[in-house]
């Protein structure tokens, strides 16, 4: 019984290192993972220019500068096609969704952002801009 | 035995998972004479075509905007020299030039940070206006044999005698050799092909498919580059409508939404002038808010809808083989399996950071089982969640193969979230070829390739994979997400239903 016992064991303990052998040889097949967005992006240059912009979804336009960004620089964002005697609301979140910034300024050709650097580590943000029924979201890099 | 190759399957699962992730950006674009530069960056890619194995890449295509307004498909250089990339990117051209495929070259998984990669254009990029560059994720899939048919699902495709079928090579098939297992008794399937030729894609070469299924936001910026007839085709109401309408939903029942946000932002004109269409997915009239919704899957997708969207991207349609080959991959069927392998679900129901780029769910699946997002009338007496959730919602940094739902070679949601549109082995679909996109639709906004079964009355066209609608029944009977599940064969589905989307191929 014992040695019947011995024998199981020791063909369950081969069957699992060849699952191993062989699960070694398939290594490599594709990935399970994902993060943010769905796969994915599109950018639209207007030609003669340098810059981009994201899809014209709105009559307003943002950009922001400089990108990226350092310890007490001050992030400034120019804004075209705005309605006068109106205001826009500016949201800083991290990648994980965490807003570090809510202000709501009035609008202007070029708005000036103090950001609060102790909220800020190393890393990828997005600022929105919300004006009239638009919104446009970039994003930038803040180097600590 | 059976014991052994289940026990064998999740060996290999547990081995192949990485940690990846796609957060897909384009950024930072210049035109120098005729060639597009730009960033581009992905979170980690995966490359393990050298091991047998499947790579990611990205499907790059360009549209540009000519001094009348109209966009076109800007075809760019068919040879590697004329297109660069700093590493660890690599650019594929592709021989009709409708677009390129960027793929991280080195072995392994990794990030692909900010890089910068300039293409080159065919045409004078100057003629145009504006230059719109288009990303999709996309992945690669081996060459090799595998099997069609679980030996259980609802009219599944076998041999002669009932077995699944070894697919070893893309040689035309003689349709006696072929056989439906379990069929449909309530309504009989759709016959099967006296022959299927050597054309028609059977999922034995390489091909591409997207990684992920059609989002709404691709399905905004698509309508944003056609005019207002094509528009009218492509969407529920007319362009002129007011702004905020939803475009895609129901017209006698507008106000079921079924998650799908897509909205006029700025109504066209009935003399000619196209609409602009944004996303509200919280329905609160300001539109692309960070939880907008933006990267649902498109749902109330018809066959014209997707496939005009396919032809637009340069792209085709898949098989249903393709469909199969995609889930099972190298593995031994499984009756009544899912994408992920195995034959038990747990039901992706309550949303978290919903709408947003982060949307997910609280649900965590049981052992052995996926998470997909599909009905849950008999268990909690109620449809649960309405609707469709983000393209890989189920998918995080640590996720493996059944928590993210994913098939065999990592491409996300092919059971649940929307039904998929695919050609079907029968005499209208097995006139297919394969043949892609040119980036080009008709005036009315259909698709205008050969043989890719008609847009409007869809014959020769099968749905798989079910969506978040679908019940569950046991191994055998009604059981939607099932991969060889062909219980719809009967229907022609020409319309739109809040149930419906897709993905492409290449």
């Amino acid at each position: 019984m014992k040695q019947h016992y011995i024998l199981q064991s020791i063909k369950t303990a081969t069957f699992f290192l060849m699952l191993l052998l062989l699960s070694t040889t398939i290594k490599g097949q594709a990935s399970y993972v994902g993060g943010l967005g769905g796969g994915y992006s599109m950018v639209e240059v207007t030609t003669g220019t340098t810059g981009i912009e994201d899809i014209p979804n709105s009559s307003f336009e943002v950009i922001i500068y400089p990108n990226p960004l350092s310890k007490n620089q001050i992030l400034k964002a120019k804004i075209n096609g705005f309605e006068k005697n109106s205001k826009i609301k500016v949201v800083v979140s991290n990648m994980i969704g965490l807003q570090v910034f809510i202000q709501e300024f009035d609008v202007a050709s070029e708005i000036s952002i103090n950001l609060p650097f102790e909220k800020l580590s190393k890393g990828i943000y997005l600022i929105s801009f919300q004006h009239s029924k638009n919104k446009i979201t970039r994003r930038f890099s803040y180097n600590e | 035995m059976q014991k052994a190759i289940i026990t064998l399957v999740f060996f290999q699962i547990l081995v192949i998972c990485q940690l990846l992730a796609n957060n897909l950006t384009l950024g930072k674009a210049n035109i120098n004479g005729n060639t597009i530069e730009l960033d581009i960056s992905w979170d980690n890619a995966w490359n393990y075509w050298q091991q047998g194995g499947s790579k990611d890449a990205v499907w790059l295509f360009v549209k540009g905007k000519n001094s009348s307004g109209v966009w076109e498909h800007i075809d760019l250089s068919i040879e590697s020299k004329n297109h660069y990339s700093m590493p660890p990117l690599s650019i594929e051209p592709v021989s009709d030039g409708k677009g390129v495929f960027v793929y991280a070259q080195a072995s392994g998984s990794y990030d692909v940070t900010t890089t910068q990669i300039s293409i080159m254009a065919t045409t004078l990029i100057s003629a145009f206006t504006h230059i719109r560059v288009f990303a999709i994720e996309m992945v690669h899939i081996p060459q090799g044999e595998y099997f069609l048919g679980d030996g259980a699902s609802v009219s599944s495709l076998v041999d002669a005698i009932g077995n699944p079928i070894l697919i070893t090579s893309e040689r035309a098939i003689d349709g006696n050799s072929l056989s439906i297992l379990n069929a449909n008794e309530q309504f009989p399937p759709e016959t099967l092909p006296t022959f299927i030729p050597d054309e028609f894609p059977k999922g034995y070469k390489s091909f591409y498919v997207m990684k992920y299924e059609l989002s709404q936001v691709q399905y905004v910026d698509f309508l944003n580059t056609l005019s207002f007839l094509q528009q009218q085709k492509r969407t529920a109401f007319t362009p002129s409508s007011p702004s905020g309408t939803f475009a895609m939903v129901n017209p006698y029942q507008p106000d079921s939404l079924y998650r799908n946000g897509i909205a006029i932002s700025v109504s066209g004109s009935v003399s000619g002038t196209p609409a602009i269409y944004a996303m509200d997915g919280n329905a609160n009239g300001i539109f692309n808010e960070d939880d907008d919704g933006l990267h649902r899957a498109a749902n109330f997708l018809s066959w014209g809808d997707l496939t005009a969207y396919l032809d637009w991207a340069a792209l085709r349609p898949i098989t249903e083989m393709e469909f199969e080959k995609i889930c099972r991959g190298v593995l031994q069927p499984v009756a009544g399996e899912f994408a992920w392998g195995t034959s038990t679900v747990t039901n992706a129901n309550n949303p978290v950071n919903d709408g947003t780029v982060f949307e997910a769910v609280s649900e965590v699946p049981i052992e052995g089982s996926g998470l997909a997002n599909h009905g849950n009338v008999v268990a909690n007496g109620g449809w649960g969640l309405r609707g469709v959730l983000r393209a890989g919602f189920a998918a995080n940094d640590t996720t493996n193969r059944f928590e993210s739902g994913a098939a065999f070679y990592g491409v996300m949601e092919m059971s649940g979230n929307a039904w998929e549109y695919t050609i079907m082995v029968s005499s209208d679909g097995a006139l297919f070829t394969g043949i892609c996109g040119d980036g080009i639709l008709d005036e009315n906004g259909n698709a205008n390739q050969p043989y890719w079964c008609n847009p409007d009355n869809a014959f020769g066209v099968l749905l798989k994979g079910g969506a978040w609608s679908s019940t569950i029944s046991e191994v055998g009977s009604w059981r939607d997400l099932a991969i060889s599940d062909r219980f719809y064969s009967h229907i022609k589905p020409q319309t739109r239903r809040s149930t419906t989307g897709g993905r492409g191929g290449r």
